[in-house]
């Protein structure tokens, strides 16, 4: 009996499905009939056993291995049942799943496109600094041979006009301008340019340079060389020879033997390129 | 006493391998470590190692008398006479000075030749000589270190590189100068290709250097080392600057002080250290010159002030509490740091760097 009441409520709960009582009044019902599982069983077990027993066809012992037959095709029926619905639960999780990876390829596709907009944004903004790094780089070739022409008048002229100091003048004029221009000349890290053009701004600043430094030391107005340490080893070759009495000719100081450098110099022609 | 009877330098410029190879040629050359508190000169020996030669570069004067003078020679205690007096050279004048409760002179101050002890410079010219040999070939090169000028103290390192161009010049040697951390980074950083950090905890000072590839990019040194360890401990302990050296030197490990005098050294040691770091961290990230580091740099300590027990670990401590603007691989002390900026002058000397 009470294996028939949990077969009936298993098979009652496949075949019916599950309504809220908000549900059910927006049916129109405003109550429902109420009848337990225990009862709906006994009243099919009565049923199904005075029919039988009224058809004489059977006997007790036949009916009740019908009775068994019935509850295992049942029980099997059920179990059927019980793995479609697992079958159904687990392609709905698959899907899921699917949807889900599906939504951060998505994702990750937009991220793509975004990054690759921004590059081509970077690369455009780079091609425009370049155009105007070599803009500015006619410019200063232009200017640099505008001061060329006004450097070599100035030193054709330096002998007759440096003690009137109207040349001295010109020099200082000269040498704020190749200031400006090397400053202007110099990488900005705001700006890269290409390697190409730094190299060419180099150039100009080193000529620059050499020839303000050429007029300047001829004029005596350059104080852009950094002198060089001066040696004072000269300040030491007088010493006098004589020998301290002592008796350290007979010491030895104490030494030690530590390991060798071997590796340390192999190491270190490598990295000079040596053999 | 440290010193014997015997005089083994090498004469030979080649010779027989032994723990190289058996084609070993021992290049020419030789280190010279100049230091406030040591004198330290290295040289390849026959058997592939290098030989190093170390003596305190400190004296004590005391009178002149023949009684004197025959204790001495028969102790083997190194002396020489000077302007009438009896001048004890290196670590026996050390001993002498804690004996007698007095203070060694010092003929250099804060890593630089002292302005004070110019009577000390025979005597000094006496101790390289008698370490560093005879050159083995004239104008052997002898590479021997000087320190970075310092941020913290107006000092003359030309007329100190000079002084000892001229010395070493006269016995017969091509003098050359290293700057002293950069022979750490020579003789300690060759596996990481003579890139990162070489310091030099001397005596007088501590120098520093960030190396790549060999190539120095700045270098400096602060105006504080050993010395000033033993100055201010010596000041609290109401003691001679000697006894406060022999305290330091007897074996403390500062990172678990026993006592109020070792308690004492490593609260200094501490100070000097995080001193150093602090130093180190502000020049580093002023940026002149400083290069680009894409993977982190060794550090590299050497010097005698480093031989302290513990000295690495509360380094690293140190360290930490510091935010460095570089990124930092392996911290470590050489194996040898007494002899390691010789050593360093060394290779330079060898590879006529």
């Amino acid at each position: 009996m009470e294996q028939n009441v949990k077969d009936l409520k298993q098979a009652l709960a496949a075949r019916s499905h599950t309504a809220t009582l908000a549900e059910l009044q927006s049916r129109g019902r405003r109550s429902v009939r109420v009848i337990r599982a225990d009862d709906v069983a006994q009243m099919i077990e009565a049923a199904v056993a005075q029919a039988i027993a009224a058809s004489g066809l059977m006997s007790p012992q036949e009916v009740e291995e019908l009775e068994n037959k019935s509850r295992e095709q049942f029980q099997m029926l059920l179990e059927r049942r019980q793995a479609e619905l697992n079958e159904l639960r687990n392609a709905a999780e698959e899907l899921n799943q699917v949807r889900s990876e599906l939504g951060r390829v998505r994702e990750q596709n937009a991220a793509s496109i975004a990054e690759r907009e921004q590059l081509r944004a970077e690369r455009d903004a780079i091609a425009e600094r370049l155009r105007e790094s070599e803009l500015q780089r006619e410019q200063l070739i232009e200017n640099v041979r505008r001061l060329e022409n006004e450097l070599d008048r100035a030193q054709a002229e330096t002998p007759a006009t440096v003690a009137s100091g109207v040349n001295a003048d010109l020099v200082y004029r000269l040498m704020g301008e190749i200031a400006e221009l090397k400053a202007k000349a110099a990488p900005s890290a705001a700006a890269p340019a290409s390697d190409a053009i730094a190299g060419a701004l180099q150039q100009l600043t080193s000529t620059f340079t050499a020839k303000l430094e050429s007029l300047g030391r001829k004029m005596g107005v350059s104080s852009a060389v950094e002198a060089e340490a001066p040696s004072l080893t000269a300040l030491f070759k007088h010493e006098d020879g004589v020998k301290l009495e002592s008796n350290m000719d007979n010491l030895t100081v104490k030494a030690k033997t530590a390991s060798g450098i071997a590796a340390n110099l192999e190491r270190l022609k490598k990295l000079k390129g040596g053999s | 006493m440290s010193h014997t009877n015997d005089n083994d330098h090498p004469s030979s410029a080649s010779a027989p391998g032994g723990g190289a190879s058996a084609s070993t040629e021992i290049a020419l050359g030789k280190g010279l470590d100049i230091g406030t508190a040591n004198l330290a000169a290295a040289v390849q020996n026959a058997e592939g190692g290098i030989t190093v030669t170390v003596e305190r570069n400190a004296f004590l004067d005391i009178n002149a008398d023949v009684y004197s003078k025959n204790m001495l020679t028969k102790l083997k205690v190194p002396y020489v006479v000077h302007n009438g007096k009896l001048v004890v050279v290196g670590e026996a004048a050390f001993e002498l000075a804690n004996v007698f409760g007095k203070d060694t002179r010092r003929p250099m101050s804060d890593g630089l030749i002292s302005p004070n002890e110019v009577d000390a410079l025979p005597i000094m010219k006496m101790i390289i000589s008698k370490i560093l040999g005879e050159p083995r070939v004239p104008g052997e090169a002898c590479y021997f270190c000087v320190p970075a000028e310092s941020i913290d103290v107006d000092n003359n390192v030309v007329y100190h590189q000079g002084l000892f161009e001229g010395i070493i010049g006269k016995m017969g040697y091509t003098a050359r100068a290293i700057n002293e951390a950069h022979a750490v980074v020579f003789s300690e950083l060759a596996d990481k290709d003579f890139t990162g950090i070489g310091l030099s905890f001397g005596g007088g000072m501590a120098n520093a250097c960030i190396a790549y590839k060999s190539i120095p990019c700045v270098s400096f040194s602060v105006a504080r080392g050993g010395d000033w360890i033993d100055k201010n401990v010596a000041q609290v302990l109401g003691c001679k600057k000697s006894k406060a050296t022999y305290i330091k030197e007897r074996g403390v490990d500062i990172r678990d002080p026993k006592n109020r005098e070792e308690e004492a050294v490593a609260i200094y040691y501490r100070n000097l250290i995080s001193y150093v770091l602090q130093n180190m961290k502000a020049r580093f990230e002023s940026g002149t010159n400083m290069p680009n580091f894409t993977e982190p740099v060794d550090i590299a300590c050497a010097g005698g002030t480093s031989l302290v027990g513990g000295f690495i670990e509360v380094f690293r401590d140190e360290f930490a509490k510091v935010d460095f603007p570089l990124p930092v691989g392996r911290i470590f002390r050489s194996d040898d740091a007494l002899t390691a900026v010789a050593r360093g002058c060394l290779v330079a000397a060898a590879i006529g760097e």
